[in-house]
């Protein structure tokens, strides 16, 4: 950036989001803050390009007005929030409406995801299905969850629970019902829109329904507060418990801290969507405050994508490609979902540099419709060169070009925790790493269960889920910490009511030992895989 | 062709034709002849001529080329497999070498260092010095030079230091540094001041007692170890152990030898250069002031280099104010000036009392932006990268991209007067405390970094 270069016409809305019913006695006194982002960083005020989000400092009398208010919100009943989502949904979608305008205005410069980014993940909202997610708010797992996968009520695919502890295999019991919280607060990351929402709706299915507040992200602050806007105007019964508001946390002293601490003590659930170390801190802030709440953790995860040599066809690679390409590119790959290492089985048909060749012409495909908004081209051209290095001595292969918005690489180096971890954290700005392995079941054995239990997640998978040998694979990956199990192509819309780090809506409800689930969202994967393909075909066709 | 020393002289506008041109006519002249380079090229569909539009493709990483034998050998300890890494160092330069040359080589070496000097001795005819990087990750860089090329080195960085800090034939040069090693920027120290005569009259001291080979070094840090029972010991005997002498013994004998020079240079009137690492002078400085501190002749001079590269409980603000307050050179408080460098470079940027770093002039810098294309401005915030086809030697393209965040002025061709520095000297310039490292490696939101 040349020095010296006059600062644009700046953006500014809204950054938090309370009832329209208890705005002005809940703000009376505030004081109002703006913070500037631009790409994904906070910047200073005047920057040229930048978004300013507003946000208030609230008094206690404020504070307390909001807690009161939230607590004595209606009921609204699922199916008409479910209704009403798929209406904003509509509204997203429409370029003509103002819904989609903000939305367009305000993301993209702030955030650095692209337009056409943001409208196709906000395109699938209108699948939002929040039905099974009551369903499984209100679900009370069997006890034999704990021995094997088990059906999930109304739901392709199965569940099982992995224990931390050996005990919690023993016993009758499993799951016990607790008391509904009163009080949700959660706290929400900004690196992908809508955690915050994410968090309010997960209140919206219980019943009865809780106070809601949910910490905004500075990173992201502006997607919840209008979506939720757009559901008030429909009905502000359907909202009239949600607050989305800023506050600064991590200070023990000072009046930070006591904003925090007093939220803190009104909670009886927190479910923190952050990175680890921020978890950690708000989880010092929680002993700080003397408080007691049960607290879920959504820290930072690691996926990865696994192929079985039955897909390495022809005919199947093709539907694959595009999917896992897919995958790669949503969010620039800052997703918990993202893929990082894409396992691939030797001995088929086909082989993995043929798989890293059709992936590369996929992200080719796929690159101008989904353009990158926060990939670093000069890490790209970095692990460019560093795994060209790695080729001339014949431990890799490189498949994408210098000036592609990605880079594809076979990697055949053997693989130390070290060096294991250094890919992994390789695999960023769309960044694919192709690795082969002699057999799907080498996976869990020989990588995941080298990796952090807790920060593993999803395995997105193109297989033949009818196959003998699948079972127990999904098995061995839940044991190593994997806690979801779902068809290549789905990462940019996963569904709501399955496991989320290995925890299950009905764990919002209840108390259980300490472990996780691990859930496969699909029957048939095979169909599924090729349901998806048709899918993402006919995005690609338009065009 | 002009001769280094003689750039100094040449108007900004004479100097890009005369650089570009160099540059153009060093790639033609490497791309036959060096693999390395030649497969760089390649990646980026670069050819055997370019034009000024391909400038930005030919820039190679700092942090990656003289690595690279790491990547290609499948082990950070050349050592273990002398034919293989004789193949890579091959590769990187632009001279065919019969391959009896290499025959001296033995299977394996037991040291990194023992391997590097069997390198020097094959090819002593050449003269060849094998300089390596810091190594504080554990993985250093290794690059060869032969005596035209070390020799520019040499000249570049000490013409540089005699042109920007003053200083002359009859200063007496205290290095806290010690005398063997392979780091670049004290190997270049310890053969600059023999070459130019400082040795023989006897005006050259280094005040650290024990070698640094790449190998203690490696050890020291203990973030690349010997797998097995080897790295174990090395993790938990032999790097608590070095540490521990490195600070107990080896750094109070340095402050000691160190204080004890600079007091004698004081008593005789002898104008001192006192050069070294910012934390290191630190520890001097500190031991210095318990005694009320030190005035030494006018003249005198401090330098910094290598930049902090470990975590050091004071920053490089607060060590030049300590400096300052405790060592006197005349009247007041004395000079204390940085400089700016990288192994992979053989030349140097000096402070000037203005605060910023001036590159030689015959050398042709610019800032890179986010997407590694070169900012077209004379003030470019971005990654430094340099082409120095005057004197980088022809062992190898001395085009690189660093991995040093700068805000760069007068680079490349774009000289604006208006801009030059208030020091009089009308060279690029890296403005005073801007040279950031910026790492590659960032996490992002909820995916996680193992």
């Amino acid at each position: 950036m040349a020095i010296g270069e006059v600062p644009m016409e700046t953006l500014t809305a809204e950054g938090y989001w309370i009832p329209r019913a208890l705005r002005e006695r809940v703000l009376e006194g505030a004081t109002f803050e703006t913070t500037w982002g631009h790409h994904a960083r906070l910047v200073a005020p005047g920057t040229p390009g930048a978004t300013g989000a507003v946000w208030p400092r609230l008094t206690d009398a404020g504070r307390r007005a909001l807690w009161d208010g939230l607590r004595a919100a209606p009921q609204a009943p699922v199916a008409a929030l479910e209704a009403a989502l798929q209406q904003v949904a509509r509204r997203l979608a429409d370029p003509g409406d103002a819904l989609c305008g903000a939305v367009s205005t305000l993301l993209p410069p702030h955030t650095g995801y692209p337009a056409a980014m943001l409208g196709f993940a906000f395109g699938f909202f209108q699948e939002l299905a929040l039905t099974p997610l009551a369903r499984m708010a209100a679900w009370t797992p069997p006890a034999t969850v704990r021995r094997g996968f088990v059906p999930l009520p109304g739901l392709p695919g199965a569940v099982r629970f992995y224990p931390a502890r050996l005990g919690a295999w023993l016993g009758k019991g499993f799951a016990r019902p607790v008391a509904p919280p009163r009080t949700l607060v959660g706290f929400a990351s900004g690196n992908i829109p809508g955690a915050a929402l994410l968090i309010a709706l997960l209140g919206q299915v219980l019943d009865p329904r809780p106070a809601v507040i949910a910490r905004n992200s500075r990173r992201e602050p502006f997607f919840t507060p209008l979506l939720l806007g757009a559901l008030e105007e429909i009905d502000p019964a359907l909202v009239a418990n949600v607050a989305v508001l800023l506050w600064d946390y991590g200070h023990a002293d000072g009046p930070e801290g006591a904003v925090q601490a007093a939220v803190l003590r009104e909670a009886d659930l927190v479910l923190m969507v952050a990175g680890d170390t921020t978890i950690a801190e708000i989880e010092a802030d929680i002993h700080r405050a003397g408080a007691t709440p049960r607290v879920h953790r959504h820290g930072h995860k690691i996926s990865f994508i696994a192929v079985a040599r039955a897909l390495l066809t022809p005919e199947r690679l093709s539907l694959l490609a595009p999917l896992a390409a897919l995958d790669t590119a949503i969010w620039d790959q800052n997703g918990c979902l993202s893929p990082r290492l894409h396992f691939v089985e030797e001995g088929g048909r086909l082989a993995p540099e043929d798989y890293a060749l059709a992936v590369t012409e996929a992200l080719r495909a796929i690159s101008p419709r989904l353009p990158g908004g926060l990939v670093d081209v000069r890490r790209l051209h970095a692990r460019f060169d560093a795994f060209h290095a790695l080729a001339a001595g014949g431990r890799a292969t490189v498949h994408s070009a210098y000036d592609d918005p990605f880079l594809v690489v076979v990697d055949r180096r053997p693989y130390d925790a070290r060096t294991l971890a250094e890919a992994i954290n390789d695999a960023q700005d769309r960044t694919v790493i192709v690795r082969p392995v002699p057999a799907l079941a080498a996976v869990p054995r020989d990588y995941l269960r080298r990796l952090p239990a807790g920060n593993l997640q999803t395995l997105s998978v193109a297989l033949d889920s009818r196959a003998p040998e699948f079972l127990p694979f999904a098995g061995a990956a839940g044991r190593c910490g994997i806690t979801a199990l779902r068809t290549v192509g789905r990462a940019a819309f996963p569904g709501l009511a399955y496991s989320w780090d290995g925890l299950l809506p009905c764990d919002l409800v209840a108390a259980r030992p300490a472990g996780h689930y691990t859930t496969i969202e699909f029957d048939d994967a095979l169909a599924q895989i090729a349901e998806t393909a048709a899918r993402v075909r006919g995005w690609l066709a338009q065009g | 062709m002009p001769t280094l020393p003689e750039f100094y002289t040449l108007p900004p506008d004479d100097r890009h034709p005369l650089l570009l041109s160099a540059v153009l006519a060093q790639h033609a002249w490497h791309y036959p002849r060096n693999t390395a380079y030649r497969n760089h090229c390649a990646s980026r569909d670069v050819g055997p001529t370019i034009d000024e539009n391909d400038l930005a493709r030919v820039l190679r990483p700092t942090a990656q080329t003289f690595k690279s034998y790491i990547a290609e050998l499948g082990t950070p300890f050349p050592q273990d497999c002398p034919a293989d890494f004789a193949r890579w160092v091959e590769t990187q330069l632009s001279v065919e070498i019969a391959p009896e040359r290499w025959a001296p080589l033995r299977r394996r070496y037991g040291s990194l260092e023992a391997l590097l000097a069997a390198l020097e001795q094959c090819f002593a005819g050449e003269g060849w010095r094998i300089a390596t990087s810091s190594g504080t990750s554990g993985r250093a860089s290794i690059m060869v030079r032969d005596a035209d090329t070390f020799s520019l080195a040499l000249d570049g960085f000490f013409l540089g230091i005699q042109h920007a800090w003053g200083i002359d034939l009859e200063t007496r040069l205290i290095f806290v540094m010690p005398r063997q090693t392979r780091i670049a920027m004290a190997q270049a120290a310890y053969f600059g001041t023999e070459k130019l005569g400082y040795v023989a009259r006897g005006l050259v001291d280094y005040t650290i007692p024990f070698p640094a080979p790449p190998d203690i070094i490696r050890i020291r840090t203990a973030r690349t170890l010997r797998p097995g029972v080897r790295g174990w010991l090395e993790q938990h005997i032999a790097a608590p152990l070095m540490n521990w002498l490195g600070e107990h013994m080896a750094l109070p004998r340095s402050i000691r030898a160190t204080a004890d020079l600079l007091r004698r240079c004081a008593a005789t009137g002898e104008k001192v250069m006192l050069f070294g690492a910012p934390n290191q002078l630190h520890g001097v400085a500190l031991a210095l002031r318990e005694t009320g501190g030190l005035t030494l002749p006018p003249g005198s001079l401090v330098g910094t280099g290598g930049g902090m590269k470990e975590a050091y409980p004071h920053t490089f603000a607060e060590i030049r104010r300590d400096i300052g307050a405790t060592l006197r050179s005349g009247n007041g408080p004395i000079t204390v000036r940085d400089v700016y460098g990288m192994a992979e470079a053989n030349w140097a940027a000096f402070e000037c009392p203005e605060g910023h770093h001036h590159l030689p002039p015959w050398l042709y810098a610019v800032a890179l932006d986010a997407t590694d294309a070169i900012i077209p401005a004379p003030d470019a915030e971005g990654i430094l990268a340099f082409y120095d086809p005057f004197g980088g030697g022809a062992l190898f393209p001395p085009f690189f991209k660093t991995t040093d965040r700068v805000y760069l002025i007068n680079g490349g061709p774009w000289y604006d007067p208006a801009r030059a520095c208030p020091c009089g000297e009308p060279t690029a310039y890296i403005v005073a405390g801007t040279i950031a490292r910026a790492d590659l490696l960032d996490e992002s939101g909820c995916a996680g970094q193992v």
